[in-house]
């Protein structure tokens, strides 16, 4: 698992640099996102369906942020 | 006037599609992103819909977003652009349309949520009529196989990575356009070196896309070939018209489709909300 931190950007930042960052993971690994503009919360879970990966789920920092999971498929 | 937001997408399609398909070319993107969510190619979730009522109660344009995409819209009369900033969700990212729509709505929308409006990239939309053949090169053109999905999602990884575009790369949808027939390359003693894709025709005017040749097969002049043999496929099975999309800053497609017999027809502009 790898952390991309993304606090304080709003989208499509934070997809445009998940885009950017899912090869430095493994096929079958996750990356976690740390996101606290509330678009991201429909926006990650979208850019997954549209790229194929799998959406695995929001979890919580120790600050509060929403933190979404991605699990590289191709 | 006023825009209606409709929540079912089988109603709104079957609302709307008439009417873009009055102007297949302009239309196009719009059109194709409902078909393909209705057809069952590409999984409807969460899409936003809306409709500008005119004052006689008919359409006058139309708007929808697929996350995590902005919104798209059609050509839309003076002020409307402004009026959809108001009534669009939250979190929106960004805005595809002729000018000046999509632009006017990023501004307006930004004035409302504190952001910036950016022109991210600016298009033409082309449409032939009657080909002009290219210079004949080695290979043929025929349909990607069910077992192509692995190589065709590769190749749209590699494309969206290089051109920065939002589509889906994913290997169900990928599976999908196979077995629609509308996933085509161009193979060279048995190896696949271009592909040409194309969308379900809006009327009768099919638009091609995407069209991707890994950097190691470029400059030999197989995606004119794969383009015009795919154009040739669609007009003599009934399509009056193609239309294609090219990148203002990209020269060598802009080149190649103008010498297969492309004209420009309208502006596309993709714009980006920055905070």
């Amino acid at each position: 698992m790898i952390p991309l931190d993304q606090r304080g950007r709003r989208c499509p930042l934070p997809v445009i640099e998940l885009a950017r960052h899912i090869g430095d993971v493994g096929i079958g690994e996750i990356i976690a996102v740390a996101a606290d503009d509330p678009a991201a919360r429909l926006d990650i879970p979208a850019w997954c369906r549209m790229r194929g990966h799998d959406y695995a789920g929001e979890t919580e920092a120790p600050d509060g942020t929403p933190v979404y999971s991605v699990r590289r498929r191709t | 006037m006023q825009w209606v937001v409709e929540t079912d997408l089988a109603a709104y399609g079957g609302r709307v599609l008439p009417w873009l398909e009055r102007e297949p070319v302009r239309n196009s993107v719009p059109a194709t992103v409902l078909m393909t969510r209705l057809d069952g190619t590409i999984d409807p979730v969460d899409v936003w819909t809306a409709w500008l009522a005119g004052p006689d109660g008919e359409i006058a344009g139309v708007a929808l977003r697929t996350p995590p995409r902005g919104m798209l819209m059609t050509a839309l009369p003076a002020g409307a652009a402004a009026t959809l900033a108001a009534v669009a969700t939250d979190g929106i990212p960004a805005a595809s349309g002729p000018p000046p729509s999509a632009g006017d709505f990023c501004r307006a929308y930004a004035a409302r949520t504190g952001g910036r409006a950016v022109l991210e990239r600016s298009e033409q939309l082309y449409r032939l009529d009657v080909l002009v053949p290219p210079p004949a090169v080695p290979g043929r053109l025929r349909p990607m196989a069910a077992d192509e999905v692995g190589l065709l999602v590769r190749w749209l990884t590699e494309f969206s990575a290089e051109s920065h575009a939002m589509f889906e790369t994913g290997a169900d949808v990928a599976a999908r356009s196979i077995a629609q027939g509308r996933r085509m390359v161009w193979e060279v003693g048995g190896q696949p070196v271009c592909l040409v894709g194309f969308n379900p025709p809006v009327g009768r005017v099919p638009r091609i896309g995407p069209v991707w040749t890994p950097p190691e097969h470029r400059r030999r002049g197989y995606a004119a070939a794969a383009t015009a043999a795919t154009c040739r496929l669609l007009l003599d099975g009934g399509a009056v018209a193609v239309a294609l999309f090219a990148d203002d800053a990209n020269p060598t497609a802009v080149g190649v489709y103008t010498r297969l017999g492309f004209r420009p027809v309208t502006a596309q502009e993709d714009w980006l909300l920055e905070y």
